[in-house]
């Protein structure tokens, strides 16, 4: 799957599915994930839709460099985890 | 769902809510994948291992063998006679390349099948489909739910029939065969990367040649983590109940039967639940999975 993937962002497909770990629980599916986007981002130098990529940087999750930011749980997130 | 909210891990409730650690607590509420940890902007080794161990099984589930002898002996406290009979494809590699020829008995099949022609209301079928595991481990308990409350509702049951390399209508060849008027198939779903034991039961009226599959119920995800035996045989039985009341099955047949155990649990009509408005007829919750 990640052969096919790489081929198809390397032929300029604007689209993929994103579901967490790659593992859709709901209908027992294996699909692309989350990470495999931002994998293939950075891999091919793409960037997220104009749009998207104001609202990441907004929420914090990406820095101005579009790429994901490191480690620390962006400030907004704090909110709508749960309290431990 | 409300039985996974007591499963928070106590060391993730003491962690402070920042990081990974607010994640970790999340995932005590979901078995989806969620909250990995990165290595720069993919997928950091230990989760890609899990997801490969998680891969593995699912793939290993695909090829397991069906233990006919001793499915035959544990169903056959429930239903008798038990047959066992091949579906046209000859093995694992050509049931998987070719859905058509699992849809079909084979030419021995037939013959088996032959001697015991009649007339009957329900015939049971079970495939082992793509998680030989799932039939293996669930079929039994939920047939043992579910198989004496039929008989009490007067339902007259033909052979129960096990099929190799089964795909769900082969159901209705199998109850063409015997002369049954529904047909029962429990079968083991695709398996996921975190269920390889999930099996369904897929129920159809009047099943025959013609038969599509939107004219199929399914109870799917049945295993003790999500829906339990006794939980799909008592949906079993409310829904061959309405098929035989109205006729038909399929989409035009509503899964109500939740409805139903909430009226088995609290009948009393002073009950404050009774007073909400009637619920419009919804499709039902079971998400359909063809095996």
């Amino acid at each position: 799957m990640d052969v096919l993937l790489t081929l198809l962002v390397a032929a300029g497909i604007n689209f993929i599915m994103g579901v967490p770990g790659a593992d859709d629980v709901m209908l027992g599916y294996q699909s692309t994930s989350f990470h495999d986007a931002l994998a293939m981002r950075e891999l091919m130098g793409r960037r997220p839709a104009p749009e998207f990529e104001l609202w990441l940087q907004a929420q914090g999750l990406v820095g101005a460099d579009g790429r994901i930011r490191p480690g620390t749980l962006p400030g907004r997130f704090h909110y709508l985890l749960p309290p431990p | 769902m409300s039985e996974d909210i007591g499963r928070v891990p106590n060391a993730a409730v003491e962690a402070p809510a920042s990081g990974a650690d607010a994640w970790l607590r999340l995932r005590g509420f979901t078995s989806a994948r969620i909250g990995l940890s990165r290595s720069g902007a993919s997928l950091a080794t230990q989760p890609l291992l899990d997801f490969r161990l998680a891969q593995a099984r699912a793939r290993d589930a695909v090829y397991d063998k069906l233990d006919d002898a001793r499915l035959s002996d544990e169903a056959g406290a429930l239903v008798q006679p038990v047959l066992v009979v091949n579906s046209a494809a000859n093995d694992r590699r050509t049931y998987l390349l070719r859905p058509d020829l699992g849809r079909r008995h084979s030419p021995d099949a037939a013959e088996v099948l032959a001697r015991f022609a009649g007339t009957c209301d329900l015939a049971i079928v079970i495939a082992d489909g793509l998680s030989a595991r799932a039939v293996q481990s669930h079929a039994v308990p939920v047939l043992a739910a579910a198989v004496p409350a039929l008989r009490a509702e007067g339902w007259r049951l033909a052979p129960l029939v096990i099929v190799h390399r089964g795909r769900v209508a082969i159901g209705d060849a199998v109850s063409a065969r015997l002369g049954a008027g529904a047909v029962a198939v429990l079968i083991g779903e695709r398996p996921g990367l975190s269920s390889p034991d999930s099996l369904s039961a897929y129920l159809t009226w009047r099943p025959g040649s013609s038969t599509t599959d939107a004219e199929r119920n399914c109870i799917s995800n049945i295993r003790p983590e999500r829906i339990d035996y006794a939980e799909a045989a008592f949906k079993m039985v409310f829904l061959l109940r309405e098929m035989r009341a109205r006729g038909m099955s399929g989409v035009r047949l509503k899964d109500d039967s939740d409805q139903a155990a909430l009226a088995r649990i609290n009948p009393s009509s002073h009950s404050t639940r009774d007073t909400a408005p009637e619920r419009p007829a919804e499709p039902s919750g079971s998400a359909q999975q063809q095996a």
